[in-house]
């Protein structure tokens, strides 16, 4: 009798330690799942404002194009659930191989970057485009 | 055998067929019981974790193709500003191959060096000399997977001189609207005729009365692929001069003989004029001649800050701003010269006015178009010049009065207060100048549906 | 022969009832822990769902505006006094592809949901023939505009929990959406440029 029930013991503490790792499993999948949703959630907003300041820019024209790189709040504007999103916007000067010039190469590269922060990093997305003299 | 006799009274019990199935039960709850549980508990969680882990990765899927898709579009959009570049570039395959009839040219960026995950593929293909659709394919790479995302671009390069025509329409770039239209209008040329590579079309009671002269280089020809009429429509060619040959308008019904107009005796008229190219102007010399008189503007707020609502301005020489320039809030301006703009010029409700300046051209020239709204109004003396679209709406109060000329890829008027355009070859010369380089302007951007 | 069996004294009525207790209540945990799941599984797919419309809804309505002709909805330039319907000219049927006849989308909000509907103009008497929304027709005092013809069934609703929906802008059109079913309300946006328009 006592051989077998310190077997049974045995086996329920096994069992046991099985549940709790596959228990806490779980519930760390559930915890970073709703971190997964809130990030594709900001992916597809940060897609959509990084097309919209690429349209902003797009309808400058190409003279007024500045080369340069400006960095900035996305809004200055408080109550905008965007107003700690930051937004990058970087005019070069590119050539018949798309690479960066110094000088006018009758063809200009915009290159938009939007970044925010999550709860332990900060996450960023980025689209470009390009803008010839016509 | 103590045990021994145990042992066989112990096994006698156990033996009886009734205990068997307990027998076994009772073993199999002691001795892997929990485990089994355990590991249907275990199961349950796996099997709904899957679903869950399934749905979520469908929504990491659906978020990551959204984003993909969005720089596989702005990628194709870079593309056709490449091809611009290209086309433009004197000494490359693709500007040889845009001067011809049936020219294609074809390149890819695969991977772009700025976005590493992305690439385009572009194809010109060529539906005229110096008029060309480009296709372009923008590509983003996520893991395996690669979206794209495809669009259509019209390009075109104004390539001729200035062959007359009180109003030009060269039409082309390969879509299927770019006629001459004539829609409920009322319309009078005077000593000049109309040309278009396409088509004009009367509708709605339309009333287009042409007096065509000599002093017209393209006098007397009128080159018409078809003339559609409606009833209530009418449309008459009055040849002054009859030494010369003459066309007259000829009305489709399928048979290329039968004239609507009463030509002059010895005039032959002629059905085929071969087709014009789009006639060249400098923007470039406006640009300078603008900055010289100070008056380049980055775009049209720059140029209205001194130009408030509600009030009457005259400007000289040479405007020149980049962008769109829309006149509202009735604004009345008056152009002793010419008003260019790289982006479309409209009167949306207001006034404009051209006249010649001292240096001897006036007009209004656009790299896009030209549209007078029914709350506008537009008069003068001077060439009228759109790259793209014309579009004139005299529905309202004004009727428009123009002595120069129109110079447009696609004309249309509607609107049934009365049109007057008087032709004069001089102005519309001084003002083209001699050419030079004119923009690539692009037209129907067309985006693949998914 | 002996024949063993691993020991087991016989089994009283009280262990029979023990193991069945002991068996219901680990059912009762499995279930529990499954339907936990599954709740938590509704609430981020509820979640998941309202962004989903916001994406659907923003796809299609920034493709649609940069091919349009003509914006015919006329906007505030600044975010004010937003509108929360747009009209303009589609310009995917002109061109390749198309028909080349002139129609109008015009995208608005009715019960949180947002709407698509084709339309065209035309003259009664000839209402094959469509023509642009500002077509007026006549003569002297007396002139006409066009009626506005749709199919019911070209009213089609694209996305849904659609609860604010704002147009506003000058040469680009800014778009602010929010989408929401209650607890979970989330803020869209962006800005698009009318490759046809400008």
């Amino acid at each position: 009798m006592k051989k077998h029930s310190s077997f049974t013991l045995i086996e329920v503490l096994l069992a046991v330690f099985i549940l709790e790792v596959g228990l806490l499993g779980i519930a760390g999948f559930y915890a970073s799942s709703l971190k997964i949703i809130k990030t594709a959630r900001n992916e597809t907003i940060a897609s959509n404002l990084a097309s919209g300041i690429l349209d902003e820019q797009l309808a400058i024209s190409y003279d007024n194009l500045e080369i340069g790189q400006t960095e900035k709040n996305y809004t200055e504007d408080i109550s905008s659930p965007f107003h700690d999103w930051t937004q990058k916007v970087e005019i070069r000067y590119v050539d018949a191989n798309l690479n960066q010039q110094e000088t006018e190469t009758h063809m200009k590269k915009i290159v938009v970057t939007i970044s925010w922060p999550e709860v332990n990093s900060q996450k960023s997305f980025q689209t470009a485009s390009i803008k010839a003299e016509h | 055998m103590r045990i021994n006799t145990n042992y066989k009274k112990y096994t006698k019990i156990l033996n009886r067929p009734f205990l068997y199935f307990r027998k076994s039960f009772v073993f199999r709850t002691q001795h892997g019981y929990v485990i089994i549980v355990v590991l249907i508990l275990m199961l349950v969680l796996v099997a709904a974790s899957y679903f869950y882990a399934g749905a979520l990765l469908g929504e990491l899927t659906i978020a990551r193709n959204n984003k993909a898709a969005s720089v596989a579009f702005s990628l194709a959009e870079a593309g056709v500003q490449e091809a611009i570049y290209r086309v433009k570039k004197s000494d490359s395959i693709e500007r040889m191959q845009f001067a011809l009839q049936n020219g294609f040219s074809t390149f890819t960026h695969d991977p772009v060096p700025f976005l590493t995950q992305g690439g385009y593929t572009v194809n010109i293909q060529n539906s005229g000399p110096y008029v060309a659709t480009v296709i372009s394919t923008g590509i983003y790479k996520t893991g395996s997977r690669t979206t794209k995302r495809e669009i259509h671009v019209g390009i075109a390069e104004a390539s001729s001189s200035y062959g007359g025509g009180a109003i030009f329409g060269s039409g082309g770039a390969g879509e299927s609207i770019a006629d001459l239209d004539f829609w409920a209008a009322a319309v009078n040329i005077f000593k000049g005729s109309i040309f278009t590579n396409r088509d004009i079309n009367l509708k709605f009671g339309a009333n287009l009365n042409i007096e065509s002269a000599y002093t017209d280089p393209l006098n007397p020809k009128i080159r018409i692929d078809a003339v559609k009429y409606g009833p209530g429509d009418s449309a008459k060619v009055i040849n002054q001069n009859s030494d010369l040959d003459c066309n007259c308008l000829i009305e489709d019904d399928g048979d290329e003989e039968t004239l609507q107009c009463d030509p002059p005796p010895g005039c032959t008229p002629t059905k085929l004029v071969s087709s014009l190219g789009m006639p060249q102007i400098n923007f470039d010399y406006y640009k300078t001649e603008a900055s010289f008189h100070s008056q380049y503007y980055k775009d049209q707020n720059a140029f209205k800050i001194d130009f408030p609502k509600n009030s009457s301005k005259t400007y000289e020489g040479v405007i020149y701003v980049d962008g769109s320039l829309d006149l509202d809030y009735d604004r009345n301006m008056t152009m002793k010269g010419v008003l260019a703009a790289s982006g479309s010029i409209s009167i949306t409700k207001g006034q404009l006015t051209i006249d010649l300046g001292t240096d001897g051209f006036a007009g209004i020239i656009t790299q896009r178009d030209f549209i007078v709204g029914s709350e506008g109004n537009f008069n003068g003396h001077g060439l009228v010049y759109t790259s793209d679209r014309t579009e004139i709406d005299s529905s309202t109060n004004y009727s428009m009065n123009l002595l120069g000329g129109i110079v447009s890829r696609r004309t249309w008027f509607s609107g049934y207060r009365s049109v007057q355009i008087t032709l004069d070859p001089a102005i519309m010369n001084d003002t083209l100048k001699d050419s030079g380089t004119t923009p690539v302007i692009e037209i129907n951007h067309w985006e693949e549906e998914y | 022969m002996k024949k063993k069996f691993q020991s087991q004294k016989s089994f009283t009525l009280i262990e029979i009832l023990t193991v069945v207790f002991l068996s219901v209540i680990i059912v009762a945990a499995g279930y529990y822990l499954y339907s936990m799941s599954y709740q938590s599984f509704k609430k981020s797919s509820a979640s998941a769902e309202v962004t989903q419309n916001a994406r659907i809804a923003l796809e299609r309505m920034t493709r649609d505006i940069r091919q349009a002709v003509e914006i015919v909805t006329v906007l505030p330039e600044t975010p004010d006094s937003p509108v929360s319907e747009l009209k303009f000219q589609d310009g995917h049927n002109l061109w390749p592809g198309g028909g080349g006849k002139i129609q109008y989308i015009t995208y608005s909000l009715s019960d949180n949901n947002l709407h698509r509907k084709i339309s065209h103009y035309a003259f009664y008497d000839v209402q094959d023939d469509w023509v642009l929304w500002s077509t007026i027709r006549g003569s002297g005092s007396h002139h006409e505009h066009p009626t506005e013809f749709f199919n019911p069934s070209d009213d089609v609703i694209k996305a849904e929990k659609i609860t604010a929906l704002h147009f506003w802008g000058e040469n680009v059109i800014n778009i602010n959406l929010t989408a929401s079913d209650g607890p979970n309300t989330y803020h869209f946006e962006t800005k698009v440029l009318g490759r046809n328009v400008q």
